[in-house]
């Protein structure tokens, strides 16, 4: 595994979406820093192949070189990449945030550390739909583009207030809020269809709001594991009845949306909390996660999903893979995969950002 | 005015007038503020944080030095306690850690007056901040360093190996540290001027590390090797090595610079500048003697002797013997060879006439054969004369560098007037000497990252163990010493410095898990205290609790969280936390609210919140009770009476909730009653009908009167025609009657007559 200085704790990684670079050799993408008081930003970086020969190891290599920073008010707590350059986060200070990433022909340069390669990341929106109360914001913990939409997808925001915010970029200021989507407060969101969307509450629960059917909510959590709590959410693209939930205890269960009694699959790559969980956009049923435990694990779930197979089941037959860099055990708070280079990359506390390449 | 480090006076305050600015109670926030609610933000202006012999706040009216400390969460005002109306103080209290980093306790307290010292347990908001930032380039210096230790850690776990194998394990990791401080310094370098302190700073530990590797290190390793290989002699690497460090830091140690334009034409013979620098480049071992000789040879104006004369010298100091390893005896022969030719060279010019040419080449030819007088003699530094005696004496071990060292101080002592040496300097002088304790103790003042990771190393490779250490910072402060475990002692000194800052906390406790005999008890004292604002963060603390098997801290903590979320009136995430914390006691105060709102109220839409919350046997009763009631209106409003009963009587019968709820309970069986009159069956058993008669009548004649009248007054404000109810009274009076009714009913008809239409 590689690794990079990330000039700070990064929260979140996210490659931007491919039509974005011009070169596909050079890919784009985006970190986004918390914990760091008034200091968090949001930076781009560029990453470029160094083709066979011109490195040491015989084996492809990446250079990964930050290329726009900018400030961030709060703690980054969700990012998300649309179409035309536009970088969603979500701020611990109950900010939605929208910036424009845009290349540009002059290109000063102040910091030795920063190669600046024609890029300007610009603020274009900035609104709080998250707080306690009139004088306390909540943090807004996530946010969901609806799937398969056009330019101007409606775009979903949750927050620690429990409320679900749903609006178009184009008018954010027309938007339909579900003030107590979760009482206890939402960790995070996803959208599988244009008609469902999930939640995790602090409590620990998922939530299925299914637009076509107003009213309560459909509440499921694991039943043999009533005690542990899921934390983040992946939604399979390419099959979308299918997300994957990580929990608490290090476990990741495969859930079918159409039958929420339980999970269809359970593997259990890490031994505590699953940060971030990510579907593999081309091979069936292979999914990355990160972990409290400074850990990045690869699980194979044989493609078709069906049939209950027991955890131990996976971690004997070595469906389960987990990668570590140099002994590290500091918290991996966020993953992202490019197909297009088969880059898979990682940022958490260690301040470092950690790469590696998977078929 | 100075206050001592060990107590700081509590501060105690109200919000119910300005204060007066004279004293430290310039801690309180003002409530003139314009964020008048935000009294977070806490102005320090004439605070000053000391760093002399013992640190101390010092209060300065006058001091032009301000510091905002933001409070992180922000202070969040208790809605439950009018502070204006109660002669309660809310309490205030800084207290310096160790660190010089303030700890701020805020909580609410008895009047001054009353208020006796307490421990430092920790209350409902614990803030802790330092005054000192660590820079990002620091900060990704001290993550990948961590990266090293953890290795180390790895080699030392690993008991199967070989000893040898785990020392040269250890060697790797101890010169990867030195790569990762070269690295940093170069980085420095190049962010020029604005990073000069930290460079310094870099550069210092890097000398200091690359030595103690040369001197201790790299002979363990090679001890090993050697009783491996049997035995190889490895004699001459001390003095290559540390002519390579000499090369690569003596300029900074003591610094010499010279234009080397001054000797373009020179008149060699005559010029005893010339000759004084080559005399110091060649007694420092640089490469630049040659450069200067080169410089003097092109001169064409000199004569023949002279030029054949410095060909002489430069063709010596050029075939120098370099030390190569598994050649003992070649390069000893050779050594000698080199050496007798010198000898031979300078009885040739002893018998030379002209006094002052020859006198210097013999000079030159006494610091290459390492005459001791001679080169201390014609040093400016012991650092110097000791490099010099080094590089010419290349057979020498490490005894004897310990000894030649104590010479050298001893011509150039420490305690001599106007010679007070630099910290650097000392330190260096202290690890020729092979006092390691000592050396180490004295790189605090350098910085706290060497001390710790040095003595790590150290420890690993068996150089140090327990002592009797005493920071000599503290000598004046404190005169007791006891056996510490000198590594444990600086990892948890290094680290605690990072549990105050924003966004290094999280190192701080990763190392604290190394240090086996006090690393848990530092995470327990210090992990209660960092402030956390989001559940993200929350999370994190919470997991090292778990790591750490501290379940205790971990209820401390969520208590924290959920008294927060009680105050911001999210009663589901408190209700989660003080589950979760098993603190009953908090959880009744949120069942009385839930019982209040609904008898004020009439309201049931608090009580759907429950619906998020996960339940089970072992959940508290409190808990329990509410998520019940909640069903029992559920099954009423589905209809399913029967089940309704036995809901409600299991809440009467519990007598769990208070006496104050208890007329609403007891009414909320008259609709039971009318349904089963409505449609002349019975529901309610006749022990049901005892039960509720029993209430009803502690309740309107015994010993609940009081409670009840109270709790009737609060629900008449809701029980109107216009909101579908009837009068409160009445609704009593009804439920007598209704009562009685039913118990002729189930007298007559029997309690079996449930009928079938109630469909449960």
């Amino acid at each position: 595994m590689g690794s990079v200085n990330a000039y700070g704790k990064i929260s979140k990684v996210r490659f931007a979406k491919p039509s974005q670079t011009f070169d596909n050799k050079k890919i784009l993408f985006a970190t986004g820093t918390w914990d760091e008081e008034r200091n968090n930003t949001l930076m781009l970086w560029g990453s470029k192949e160094i083709p066979l020969g011109l490195n040491n190891n015989h084996e492809s290599s990446f250079e990964l070189y930050p290329v726009a920073k900018v400030n961030h008010k709060g703690d980054i707590m969700e990012m998300r990449f649309i179409d035309d350059n536009i970088l969603l986060t979500s701020s611990s200070e109950g900010y939605f945030n929208a910036f424009k990433c845009l290349p540009y022909i002059t290109s000063e340069q102040e910091d030795s550390d920063f190669r600046i390669e024609n890029y300007q990341i610009e603020h274009i929106i900035a609104h709080q739909f998250h707080h306690f109360s009139e004088n306390k914001s909540a943090p807004a913990t996530g946010i969901a583009i609806e799937p398969n939409s056009g330019n101007d997808p409606e775009i979903v925001s949750v927050g620690e207030d429990g409320r679900l915010v749903l609006f178009n970029l184009s008018k954010e200021m027309q938007c339909q809020i579900v003030d107590s989507a979760d009482v206890s407060g939402i960790k995070t969101v996803a959208w599988p269809s244009t008609d469902l969307i999930i939640t995790i509450g602090i409590s620990g629960q998922l939530k299925l709001f299914d637009r076509r059917k107003p009213g309560n909510p459909s509440i499921f959590y694991d039943l043999s594991r009533p005690r542990d709590t899921f934390n983040c959410l992946a939604v399979n693209s390419s099959q979308v009845n299918q997300i994957a939930a990580g929990s608490s205890e290090g476990f990741v269960t495969i859930w079918d949306i159409k039958n929420l009694e339980e999970p269809v699959k359970r593997a259990r790559p890490h031994d505590i909390h699953v940060n971030e969980l990510i579907f593999h956009p081309h091979r069936p049923g292979f999914l990355f996660s990160c972990s409290e435990d400074g850990t990045i694990g690869i699980m194979d779930f044989g493609g078709s999903i069906g049939g209950n197979v027991r955890s131990e089941m996976y971690r004997e037959n070595g469906l389960i893979r987990r990668y570590c860099h140099e002994g590290n055990d500091i918290a991996i708070n966020s993953i992202d995969y490019n197909s297009q280079n088969k880059l898979l990359i990682g940022g958490g506390d260690g301040r470092n950002l950690l790469w590696t390449q998977f078929e | 005015m100075s206050i001592s480090n060990n107590r700081l006076p509590d501060v105690p305050f109200t919000f119910q007038s300005e204060r007066s600015h004279s004293d430290l109670e310039d801690f309180i926030p003002t409530p003139s503020s314009p964020r008048n609610n935000d009294v977070g933000v806490f102005r320090l202006s004439q605070i000053i944080i000391s760093d002399n012999e013992e640190p101390f706040i010092e209060y300065s009216e006058s001091s032009d030095e301000k510091q905002l400390v933001y409070l992180n969460p922000p202070y969040i005002q208790e809605n439950d306690v009018d502070w204006s109306e109660t002669n309660k103080t809310l309490g205030v209290k800084f207290k310096p850690n160790s660190r010089n980093n303030l700890i701020c306790y805020l909580m609410g307290k008895a009047p001054q007056e009353e208020y006796e010292e307490k421990d430092d347990r920790p209350d409902d908001q614990v803030y802790e901040f330092s005054p000192f930032d660590v820079n990002n380039n620091r900060a990704a210096f001290y993550n990948e360093s961590f990266m090293r230790i953890l290795k180390a850690v790895e080699c030392d776990k690993e008991q199967k190996n070989p000893r040898v194998l785990t020392i040269t394990n250890l060697s790797k990791v101890y010169w990867d540290y030195a790569k990762i401080l070269e690295n940093h310094v170069e980085k420095l370098k190049s962010q020029g001027k604005r990073t000069y302190t930290e460079l310094n700073t870099f550069q210092n530990i890097l000398i200091i590390w690359e030595l103690c590797g040369i001197i201790y290190i790299n002979p363990k390793k090679e001890y090993h090797e050697e009783l491996s290989r049997i035995f190889q002699n490895s004699y001459g690497r001390l003095s290559k090595e540390l002519t390579d460090w000499s090369n690569k830091y003596l300029h900074l140690l003591d610094p010499f610079e010279f234009d080397e334009t001054n000797f373009i034409e020179v008149n060699i013979q005559n010029d005893d500048d010339f000759w004084r620098c080559l005399r110091k480049l060649v007694l420092r071992g640089s490469p630049r003697a040659i450069d200067l000789l080169d410089l003097a040879l092109n001169n064409e104006d000199e004569d023949g002797f002279v030029v054949e004369y410095l060909m002489q010298i430069k063709q010596m100091i050029f075939s120098r013997p370099q030390y190569r390893q598994k050649e003992f005896d070649k390069f000893s022969n050779f050594f000698r060879e080199w050496s007798d030719k010198i000898k031979g060279f300078k009885n040739e010019l002893l018998s030379q006439r002209n006094e002052n040419f020859p006198g210097n080449i013999i000079s030159i030819c006494d610091i290459l054969l390492g005459d001791t007088e001679f080169i201390l003699e014609n040093s400016s530094s012991w650092i110097e004369a000791l490099m010099s005696m080094v590089i010419s004496h290349p057979l020498w071990d490490v005894q004897v560098l310990s000894e030649k060292a104590r010479e050298c101080l001893y011509r150039w002592p420490f305690n001599k007037e106007n010679n007070e040496p630099k910290t650097l300097d000392k330190i260096i002088a202290l690890f020729f000497h092979r006092d390691l304790e000592q050396g180490i103790k004295y790189c605090e003042d350098i910085d706290e990252w060497l001390v710790a990771h040095l003595s790590d190393m150290f420890k690993k490779f068996e150089l140090i163990g327990k002592i009797r250490f005493q920071s000599h910072r503290h000598i004046k402060t404190n005169g007791s010493t006891t056996d510490v475990d000198i590594r444990e002692f600086s990892l948890l000194n290094f680290a605690e410095s990072f549990v105050s800052h924003h966004s290094l906390w999280q190192l701080a406790f990763k190392y604290f898990e190394l240090c086996e005999t006090y690393g848990k008890s530092y995470i327990a004292e210090h992990i209660v205290r960092i402030p956390f604002d989001n559940e993200r963060k929350l999370s994190k603390i919470l997991n090292i609790c778990k790591h750490n098997g501290l379940d205790f801290q971990a209820k401390t903590i969520l208590r924290i969280a959920g008294k927060r979320c009680l105050q911001e009136k999210r009663y589901v995430s408190s209700i989660k936390y003080f589950m979760d914390a098993g603190d009953t006691a908090s959880l009744e105060v949120i069942f009385r609210i839930f019982l209040d709102y609904y008898t004020d109220t009439g309201d049931l839409s608090m009580f759907n919140q429950l619906e998020s919350v996960q339940l089970d046997e072992s959940s508290p009763d409190s808990m329990k009770f509410l998520s019940r009631y909640r069903q029992f209106h559920e099954l009423m409003q589905s209809r399913f009476y029967q089940k309704a009963r036995i809901y409600i009587m299991e809440l009467i019968r519990s007598q769990i909730a208070p006496t104050t709820f208890l007329p609403v309970l007891v009414l909320n069986t008259l609709p039971l009653f009318r349904v089963a009159q409505q449609n002349n069956t019975v529901i309610l058993t006749n022990a049901d009908n005892f039960e509720i008669l029993r209430n009803l009548y502690n309740l309107v004649h015994g010993m609940y009167q009081d409670e009840c009248v109270n709790c009737l007054e609060r629900m008449r404000s809701w029980h109107t025609y216009t909101n579908g109810y009837a009068d409160i009274d009445e609704k009593l009076s009804v439920l007598w009657t209704a009562v009685n009714n039913n118990q002729l009913v189930v007298y007559k008809y029997g309690e079996a007559s449930s009928s079938c239409w109630i469909s449960d």
